[in-house]
């Protein structure tokens, strides 16, 4: 560790750094994108690949990004391109951080836009709303919002309003620093989180028998069914690589890893600090949430009201008319009437907005301790000027929603980004810096001793799975997505723009990190 | 609900909410500024 270091924010306590990095992982996916996946990829058999994923990508991966934030932490840098200077010494291991930069600020930016949703739906809630609409009407409701040609419902200016509130609270809370903003945001958002999701589960799992139209006769059908649905394997999934790659690709954006947000916390971390009981209970608190609680949520509730083949039809929507079109109307038909549907929307709104924040501050978090910490600025301006900046940006997310340009970022960025980050920082704290330091680096202050066959999994299994993961997304998705097929000719010029402004923020945030090694050498300060 | 769907979503909340159990137990009962010996260090 250099002596030089600046002193650093530390965490005020071991459980509200577990609650933060737990907040962190916990998002919208785990209530959303998991039961979706699971339905989609064969059931209960998704599973399988799942947890196989979890253990040898996912694990691995939360004890290499902790290990990778502290080691920079404890050398002064709060965000990718200092920590992966001070792994590899070399003058191109700076600008490969800029991935740790890039990635949270574009997600930052749209998933602000989604968990505005989430406010305006628990806003529209409260006020009964969405209370006595249909099928038609919910989706006009939805369609509604998001289209601001054809803003009928919620009045032009709805959107944005719920989108400047919501980037508001994100850097109000970062703003206020590590322990004072983020942790105690964690200590609070938590709990709310799980107590609202386990009373909704507890509520869905004791609705009992409904009357559904199955084949044109009249079915009973209750949770339970739903759960049946959800859980029946299909054996025939597991020689599938789709489903194999959907499983990784749920556990990364689950658990929040290749994404830079994870490095920032641990960043925070002393070398007395554990970091590999602490990163398998973070893992652990975020599949609770998404396995036990996200998985008997949505799924058995949509089959209880529309059946199984209503429930595929909606799964098959997108996880946003899972959530944000079929859980309204559920609610409209739960027994007890407009109460239990007010009561209900406000939980689930609710729950899922303090699922998003809890994340969405963790994605601003390497961008501030970047320009706090290299040029020099207070946290309240750099929230100030990020913040500007997200709402600036994130106005065109607004504009041009249905024309693509989120669904760009989210690919980009969200989905294809992260692997790329996971695999550069794997090969350079595994193989550059050398498995026998990233084991030692790992096992620092550690409360157990992890089994030694982790570290040939971390060393040989992780990066090769990262890899063939790659190869294969790049070969499946990458590039028909690059070339846009299947896209309406009408919508390529918003992709390209779309496109062509991610580049502008990778561009000038490359151009940020050569300013501040500039700034550096000329104060002679040297990178620890 | 059928036996295998009942045997996939019990081994699964069985896994996840064990290893939550596990790891927070151990938590609680390791006292934050208790460390283990760095590896190598016990024959």
């Amino acid at each position: 560790m250099s002596d030089s270091a600046p002193a650093r924010e530390a965490w005020g306590s071991r459980i509200g750094l577990i609650l933060a990095m737990a907040g962190n992982a916990v998002g919208l996916g785990n209530f959303l994108r998991f039961p979706r996946q699971a339905v989609e990829n064969g059931g209960g058999t998704f599973m399988i690949p799942y947890f196989i994923a979890f253990l040898l990508v996912g694990i691995p991966l939360m004890w290499i990004e902790w290990g990778v934030g502290r080691h920079g932490g404890l050398r002064g840098h709060g965000s990718m391109p200092g920590m992966m200077e001070s792994l590899w010494r070399h003058p191109v291991a700076k600008y490969l951080g800029v991935l740790g930069l890039f990635m949270p600020v574009v997600v930052l930016i749209y998933y602000c836009y989604i968990e505005s949703w989430t406010l305006a739906w628990t806003w529209a809630s409260l006020r009964g709303a969405t209370q006595g609409l249909d099928q038609a009407q919910m989706q006009g409701f939805f369609r509604s919002y998001v289209d601001l040609d054809n803003g009928t419902v919620h009045g032009f200016w709805t959107p944005f309003a719920f989108f400047f509130i919501t980037i508001a609270v994100n850097f109000y809370v970062v703003s206020k620093g590590l322990s004072a903003g983020i942790e105690r945001l964690a200590k609070i958002g938590m709990p709310i989180l799980f107590v609202f999701a386990a009373i909704l589960v507890v509520r869905v799992l004791t609705l009992g028998s409904h009357e559904v139209m199955v084949d044109g006769v009249l079915t009973q059908v209750g949770p339970i069914d739903g759960l049946n649905f959800m859980y029946t394997p299909d054996w025939s999934a597991l020689a599938s690589p789709k489903v194999w790659l959907a499983a990784t690709g749920q556990i990364f954006f689950t658990l929040s890893v290749g994404m830079g947000s994870l490095q920032a916390y641990a960043s925070y971390l002393t070398k007395k600090d554990d970091l590999a009981l602490s990163g398998i209970a973070t893992a652990a608190t975020n599949e609770t949430a998404e396995v036990v609680l996200g998985g008997s949520l949505a799924i058995p509730a949509i089959v209880t009201f529309f059946g199984v083949a209503g429930a595929t039809a909606i799964a098959k929507g997108g996880s946003f008319d899972l959530g944000f079109i079929a859980m309204p109307l559920v609610f409209n038909q739960l027994p007890g009437g407009a109460a239990m549907a007010t009561v209900a929307g406000v939980m689930w709104f609710g729950l899922l907005f303090f699922a998003g924040i809890t994340s969405s501050v963790a994605m601003a978090t390497p961008a501030l301790s970047f320009v706090e910490e290299n040029f020099g600025w207070t946290r309240k301006k750099t929230a100030m000027v990020l913040g500007t900046f997200a709402v600036l940006i994130g106005i065109l997310h607004l504009v041009y929603y249905t024309q693509g340009f989120l669904d760009e970022w989210d690919y980009w960025a969200g989905t294809f980004g992260l692997v790329i980050l996971a695999m550069v920082e794997t090969i350079i704290f595994v193989w550059v810096f050398g498995p026998d330091n990233m084991w030692r680096e790992i096992h620092e202050g550690a409360s157990i001793r992890i089994p030694r066959l982790f570290k040939f999994v971390m060393t040989y299994i992780t990066p090769v799975f990262l890899l063939v993961m790659m190869i294969w997304w790049t070969k499946e998705e990458a590039l028909p997505t690059l070339r846009m097929q299947g896209i309406p000719e009408a919508d390529h010029a918003v992709r390209w723009a779309s496109r062509g402004i991610m580049l502008a923020i990778l561009l000038f945030q490359l151009w940020l990190i050569k300013a501040a090694w500039r700034r550096r050498a000329l104060d002679g300060k040297e990178v620890a | 609900m059928n036996t295998v769907a009942i045997i996939f979503m019990g081994g699964a909340w069985l896994f996840v909410l064990g290893l939550a159990l596990w790891s927070f137990r151990k938590l609680l009962a390791t006292p934050p500024d208790e460390t283990l010996p760095p590896p190598g260090s016990i024959p």
